[in-house]
């Protein structure tokens, strides 16, 4: 009973701190120290690093937790995924879900008249628009240098998912199509 | 007497005399932009300052922020050192205050402060004073030349330090372009804390890798008052091993004592070295504003405030973020663009909920600091800081601090992109 009452108490005063009006809550807060990188509401204006605001909070906990925890290769994000625990990671997540998708401003030039690339596989899982949804991360609008790092990750069998085995030992030159694909103008 | 009983006898004495002295609040100055509702004065737009006024406006569009900065657009310090040796320029660190004001409706007001009134909530400024409810202070750091002999005010013009990006990276440019082949650059490092910890050691590799290319037989002889390289020493040492022997020349345990300015010879407790160009980076303090109005206890040098809000720990609704922080109050951080950063926001959070008459909240820090070890590839050093309510100190994350494995293409590119999005972040 004792317990249910202090549990209740903290239950309120947690609410309470989560309330106070225009204040962010511990996730958003958690999740603004990662826009220094990833940009405002995680719209990277950069190439190498990815857009993340309005990425499926899914995929986002799951890269999280395999970062922090050595199974998906990282450079930065190996070492600060360290910081959070699983609560945070989750609150985290969604948070930066919340934010909206913002394409990269960085797009590929593309001048020839049709991209000679077979997409139909990737459409079965990342959607018609490579839109995404749940542990399947949006791709369409990616910066484009962080697109053909992953990528050559599946390819090298560095960065590991049953999921993206079709990219294995595909040649860098046919993920150079892929990468204008998603991301062309 | 030792080195920091020195220090709080000399230069930090100087500082409370004119704080108390001639800059006293003057209640005549007119006041200016009245206030109507709440309002938040952020004052220096620098990278604390500038990040917690557009924090502060992305949590209430309709709150009153006044941001005040005396220069007149932002020049970055991060990849200032690029600038040195011409791998970028000045108008690619130069960014103006305007998003700001139009995007998110912040009044940036061009002026220096002059004075603050903590007790009836003022700041004096150079075109008059501006009233306020709170007051988040980003100074940024100043410098302490006493411990130098011979650095008078002409030597400190003749030997910039380059640590506040501005005319002096223009001047150190300069000096390195006009530099003759043979001639040698001398780079003092104070003891830490100082800015950007790993700053004077990219430097290095930077300068180092320039007089490779363009000045054959030149070096650069770096002075450590330190005992070792203060930041990623391992990776430092090694690109300096692998790319620039014989270019960087190495000293720890030196402090400079002396500088002899018709010989250009700078006397350390190593030696004597003498350079063509002497890029002395002195002893620093927290910035001027952070010991206007009583803000700095006596015999301090950096600014005592709560770690939980960043409320200075002399004077109430006052808070104050960045480089000027006590890191032996609120724990030790790295003086750092994106410590600052988070600082900002942070402290914009607590501000929002102290406004509303309720608690702090919980600050949560981050830093990561890239290095360019020549124009390609780069190193990086991470960390998490986190509030803990028992020390009431903010802590570091063991496990998530760390550096990088290796230099790399890759991180080079990411140390770009870095910039990038620090700068969209703080002003974008
Ligand atoms: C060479 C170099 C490289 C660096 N590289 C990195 C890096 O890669 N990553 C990183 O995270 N950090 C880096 N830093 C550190 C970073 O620049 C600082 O930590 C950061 O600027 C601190 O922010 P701040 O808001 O505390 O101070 P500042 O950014 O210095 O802001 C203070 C502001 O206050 C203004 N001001 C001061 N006095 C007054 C007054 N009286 N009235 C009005 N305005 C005033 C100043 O003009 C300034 O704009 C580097 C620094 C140097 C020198
Ligand atoms: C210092 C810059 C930096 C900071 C801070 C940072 N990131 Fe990253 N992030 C990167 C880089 C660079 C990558 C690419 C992987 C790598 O090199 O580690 C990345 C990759 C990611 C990815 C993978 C995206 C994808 O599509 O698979 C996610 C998710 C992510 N970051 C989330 C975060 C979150 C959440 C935070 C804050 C807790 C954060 N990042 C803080 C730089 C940063
Ligand atoms: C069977 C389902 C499936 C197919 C088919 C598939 N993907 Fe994926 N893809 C995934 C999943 C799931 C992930 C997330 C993997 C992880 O968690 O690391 C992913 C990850 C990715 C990523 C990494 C995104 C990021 O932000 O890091 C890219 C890029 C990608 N896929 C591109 C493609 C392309 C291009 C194709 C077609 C050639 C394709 N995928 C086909 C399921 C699929």
């Amino acid at each position: 009973m004792q317990g249910r009452v202090f549990m209740a108490v903290v239950f309120l005063l947690y609410a309470a701190s989560m309330a106070i009006a225009g204040v962010p809550g511990d996730g958003e807060r958690l999740a603004e120290t990662c826009t220094g990188c990833h940009g405002t509401k995680g719209a990277s204006p950069g190439n190498y690093i990815p857009v993340i605001g309005g990425q499926h909070a899914g995929y986002l906990k799951k890269s999280l937790v395999e970062y922090r925890d050595g199974l998906r290769p990282g450079g930065v994000m190996a070492n600060l995924a360290k910081g959070y625990s699983d609560g945070q990671i989750d609150d985290i997540s969604k948070a930066v879900a919340s934010w909206k998708w913002k394409n990269s401003p960085i797009k590929s030039a593309f001048k020839g008249k049709k991209l000679a690339v077979e997409t139909e596989s990737c459409v079965a899982c990342h959607g018609k628009k490579g839109e995404g949804s749940a542990d399947t991360p949006r791709i369409t609008g990616q910066s484009p240098g962080y697109l053909k790092v992953v990528l050559q990750e599946f390819s090298d069998g560095k960065r590991k998912s049953p999921e993206m085995e079709l990219i294995k030992g595909v040649a860098a030159t046919e993920l150079d199509k892929l990468v204008i694909f998603y991301t062309r103008k | 007497m030792n080195r920091r009983d020195f220090i709080k006898n000399t230069a930090l004495g100087v500082g409370a005399v004119t704080l108390f002295g001639s800059r006293a609040f003057n209640v005549h100055a007119g006041e200016i932009l009245p206030k109507k509702g709440k309002r938040v004065v952020v004052a220096g737009g620098g990278f604390g300052g500038a990040t917690a006024a557009k924090y502060l406006k992305m949590m209430d569009p309709k709150l009153d922020v006044i941001l005040i900065e005396e220069r007149a657009s932002f020049i970055s310090c991060p990849v200032s050192n690029l600038v040195l040796v011409g791998l970028k320029e000045m108008k690619d660190i130069t960014f103006s205050y305007s998003t700001l004001a139009k995007k998110y409706g912040i009044s940036v007001l061009n002026a220096k402060i002059l004075a603050i009134d903590p007790v009836s909530h003022k700041v004096e400024t150079s075109k008059g004073s501006v009233a306020f409810d709170r007051l988040i202070l980003s100074p940024g750091v100043d410098f302490i030349y006493d411990n130098i002999k011979g650095m008078d005010a002409r030597s400190q013009e003749l030997f910039p330090h380059a640590v506040k990006a501005g005319p002096q990276t223009i001047q150190l440019t300069q000096e390195l372009k006009a530099m003759k082949p043979g001639e040698n650059m001398v780079m003092s490092i104070p003891e830490a804390p100082f800015r950007c910890p790993p700053g004077p050691y990219e430097r290095a590799c930077l300068v180092a890798n320039y007089l490779k290319n363009n000045k054959k037989g030149s070096k650069i002889i770096v002075l450590d008052a330190n005992q070792d390289v203060v930041s990623k020493a391992k990776l430092f040492k090694a690109a300096w091993k692998d790319y620039y022997e014989g270019i960087v020349e190495y000293h720890p345990d030196s402090e400079v004592k002396e500088i002899k300015a018709e010989t250009r010879t700078v006397v350390a407790s190593s030696g004597e070295y003498v350079g063509a160009i002497l890029n002395i980076i002195p002893e620093q303090k927290a910035g001027s504003m952070a010991f206007m109005g009583g803000l700095m206890p006596q015999g301090r040098r950096w600014s005592p405030v709560s770690a939980l809000s960043f409320e200075s720990s002399v004077h109430k609704d006052v808070h104050i973020i960045g480089d000027a922080t006590d890191g032996d109050v609120i724990g030790s951080m790295p003086k750092s663009g994106f410590v600052a950063s988070t600082m900002g926001k942070a402290a914009a959070a607590s501000v929002m909920a102290m406004l509303a008459g309720k608690e702090p909240v919980s600050p949560y820090l981050a830093n990561t600091c890239y290095s360019m070890v020549n124009e390609r590839e780069a190193i990086y050093v991470t960390g998490v800081f986190e509030y803990d309510p028992q020390t009431k100190k903010i802590a570091g994350k063991k496990a998530a601090g760390g550096v990088s494995p290796e230099r790399s293409v890759l991180l080079g590119h990411q140390a770009e992109d870095w910039a990038k999005g620090i700068w969209s972040d703080t002003l974008g």
